[in-house]
């Protein structure tokens, strides 16, 4: 009774044990921001990166024969929720400027189907930009001014005049038509970094050319392809390197496409796989690894599954491992608390010292006058910490609101393709900041606390008398 | 039946002086004895002493026939004030974070009282006249009013023991005389001993027993 009687009316009536309480809040109010925002990145990241790479992929260096069977059976597991083939290599990409000058870039050519690819959620509508050479912080773009995924331009322009022409030849009224080009080339989607670097030399319809060595300096395939779309993620490896083509076109350039009838039909690289969030990525592997149909379907290629952070987890171990190092940074920042807060409670005790030489001349323990005083330190800590908190998840969501609302970015678009600063509410990092600063309360005060407790009520009576 | 407070052969020296040598003094139960001395003869730290504030280098100290150790804890001691002993000061020590009220009900809050404490509170302001200014702040009292509040503060627990010393000594002869007999009444009341310090002739007359306090010894006058 008496202990938490006189730890509030000292905390309420001194301003002092506010300064405590304010130096606490303003701590955990910082951290809690900071941290925030920094697990907001981590978490943007894992998500860019995971959807990108995909959860765990089936892969073989030999190519797998591209059939139904295969997706059924992949599917066929409770976790995997959709499954999708790719081609996947690195290559060199020849682009042809109007002058006639060609140019080579390295790049990352992948192949993969359109529809099943966005079933495992690649190339969402979030990634495939608009295009490239508007200003970014513009609105965004209608539909129809955004790539086109794999159909091209020219493609594009002349689909509602075939629909014309379909509808016309039914009537029975042949309506006259632009002559059609020869042939589309098939579209191909390309890093919105790569597209930049190029400084012009490409841009959406730009037609390059994409061919392949073979081991004897020949060419494993070759084919020619038309910018149609950008993609960007905010993950390097993707925004500089990727260029996406249809499955088909990639399994030409690799020579997988059974033109010579060797293989028994086409083949892909491998399958990509998005796993329901839940599901332990090391059992869902191990699942599919001992299914034996899987297994037969796959004989003799050496497939072997990869989890994304073995492929990629780079990307997000290396804000991981900033966000540990802000943790260590913050904690300290908690623990220069201690000196505000003995600070605070040495003069609040000096303070004091008359009532507590009257309390404890009126046959109060000292151990209950030391308590009095932890008690205080500790809720003043905490109060600060729950203020620090709050205040710390409205700065949180403030930010975007606010950014938009002055005009003024914390993170450039340009470089992570979203203006908005990834925030993260994460109750368990406030939470343990609090739980440091009860501990910070409990062990600053205890030197003033076990002084207030040592008094002697005998040299107080005579100071004041 | 044993003494309420004996001391026994209590010697106290400080630095360069002995204050108290060799000091006997028995209280009985109701007894009220009063002590005299000129300044600096050691008659608050007798009274330190006798409410186990202070250890004296020598001698024994028994209240109600127990014998408190020489050894005894900063907590034991404090134990053994909460519950036998109540002080007046000369100075008044009350807490100026607290109202009246507040300040009254500190022992009781203390050591954890009930209603009837809380009763007994209101009755001692009714009695003392200060019931109207229960919610006041202490600085706001007047001397008076406030050794009247130190006075029930002292006394809200019915300690069996009350030490006064100089109570009045910062009062006007007038409120000075009032509040000792404020003080010894409500005492009687409870059956409480007490040694009280006073050099008021009048006040000294009404206790049961007188001394002076002299080369470190008690002397009855009586
Ligand atoms: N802590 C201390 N250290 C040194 N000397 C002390 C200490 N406490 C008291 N004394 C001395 O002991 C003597 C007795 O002091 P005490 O306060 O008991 O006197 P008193 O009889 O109460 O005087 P008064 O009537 O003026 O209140 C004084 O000479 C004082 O200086
Ligand atoms: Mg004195």
């Amino acid at each position: 009774m008496l202990v938490p009687y006189f730890a509030l009316r000292y905390l309420r009536r001194r301003r002092m044990a506010w300064l405590a309480l304010a130096a606490v809040a303003l701590t955990v109010w910082v951290s809690v921001l900071v941290l925030g925002v920094m697990e907001g990145w981590v978490s943007f990241t894992r998500v860019q990166v995971r959807a990108s790479e995909s959860d765990i992929s089936l892969r073989s260096s030999e190519g797998i024969l591209a059939s139904r069977a295969v997706d059924t059976i992949l599917t066929k597991h409770p976790s995997v929720v959709a499954a999708a083939p790719f081609i996947a290599t690195p290559a060199p990409m020849v682009s042809e400027d109007r002058s006639g000058s060609k140019r080579m870039i390295p790049i990352h050519a992948q192949g993969v189907d359109w529809q099943a690819d966005r079933a495992i959620n690649r190339l969402n509508d979030a990634w495939l930009h608009p295009r490239p050479g508007l200003e970014l912080s513009a609105p965004p773009l209608e539909a129809d001014e955004r790539g086109t995924g794999f159909i091209t331009q020219d493609c594009r322009a002349w689909l509602p005049l075939a629909g014309l022409e379909t509808l016309g030849g039914l009537a029975g009224l042949p309506v006259p038509l632009p002559p059609r080009a020869s042939r589309f080339r098939a579209g191909l989607i390309v890093g919105r970094e790569l597209m930049y670097e190029q400084g012009g030399r490409l841009r959406m319809g730009s037609p390059v050319a994409i061919t392949l060595p073979d081991q004897k300096g020949g060419r494993l395939g070759s084919v020619r392809l038309e910018i149609s779309d950008t993609v960007g993620t905010g993950v390097l490896e993707i925004d500089r390197y990727a260029a996406i083509m249809p499955l088909a076109s990639a399994q030409r350039l690799t020579d997988q496409d059974d033109r010579r009838h060797r293989n028994g039909g086409p083949k892909v690289d491998g399958y990509r796989m998005r796993v329901s969030p839940d599901a332990d990525l090391e059992q869902v592997r191990s699942e599919l690894l001992s299914d034996s149909d899987l297994v037969s379907a796959v004989q003799g290629s050496r497939a072997r599954i990869d989890l994304w952070h073995e492929i990629r987890g780079n990307a997000v171990r290396l804000l991981e491992i900033n966000l540990r190092t802000l943790r260590i940074v913050m904690i300290v920042l908690q623990a220069l608390c201690i000196f505000t807060v003995a600070a605070v409670f040495s003069t609040l005790v000096a303070e004091k010292r008359h009532d507590i030489g009257v309390l404890i001349g009126i046959g109060v323990h000292p151990w209950r006058v030391i308590a009095i005083f932890l008690l205080a330190s500790t809720l003043a800590c905490v109060g600060g910490g729950l203020l620090g908190w709050g205040a710390g998840w409205g700065a949180l969501a403030l930010i975007n609101p606010l950014s938009e609302w002055t005009g003024w970015t914390l993170f450039p678009q340009q470089v992570f393709y979203t203006s908005e600063a990834p925030i993260h509410f994460d109750w368990r990092t406030p939470a343990s900041f609090i739980a440091l600063q009860a501990g910070i309360g409990l062990v600053s005060a205890l030197i003033p606390a076990i002084r207030a407790g040592l008094i002697n009520p005998v040299d107080t009576i005579r100071e004041a008398g | 039946m044993s003494a309420r407070l004996s001391l026994l052969g209590i010697t106290r020296s400080f630095p360069g002086t002995t204050v108290l040598d060799g000091c006997d003094l028995e209280l009985q139960i109701g007894e009220v004895v009063s002590v005299r001395g000129a300044s600096g003869t050691g008659k608050s730290t007798l009274l330190n002493i006798a409410g186990l504030l202070d250890t004296p280098n020598a001698g024994s100290i028994a209240i109600d026939g127990t014998v408190v150790p020489s050894k005894a804890s900063a907590g034991l001691r404090a134990g053994l004030r909460a519950k036998h002993i109540g002080f007046v000061f000369q100075g008044f020590h009350l807490l100026p974070e607290f109202n009246v009220l507040e300040n009254v009900l500190l022992p009781v809050r203390a050591n954890g009282g009930n209603e009837a404490d809380r009763q007994r509170a209101d009755a001692l302001l009714d009695r003392v006249g200060l019931n109207q200014r229960r919610k006041a702040a202490v600085q706001t009292l007047s001397g008076g009013e406030a050794q009247r509040v130190a006075l029930c503060r002292a006394l809200v627990r019915k300690p069996p023991l009350i030490l006064a010393d100089e109570p009045t000594g910062n009062l006007d002869p007038h409120t000075a005389d009032e509040v000792l007999q404020l003080l010894l009444e409500l005492a009687r009341e409870d059956g409480s001993s007490v040694l009280l310090v006073t050099h008021d002739p009048r006040i000294a007359a009404s206790a049961d027993r007188r001394s002076e306090l002299r080369d470190g010894r008690l002397h009855d006058l009586d």
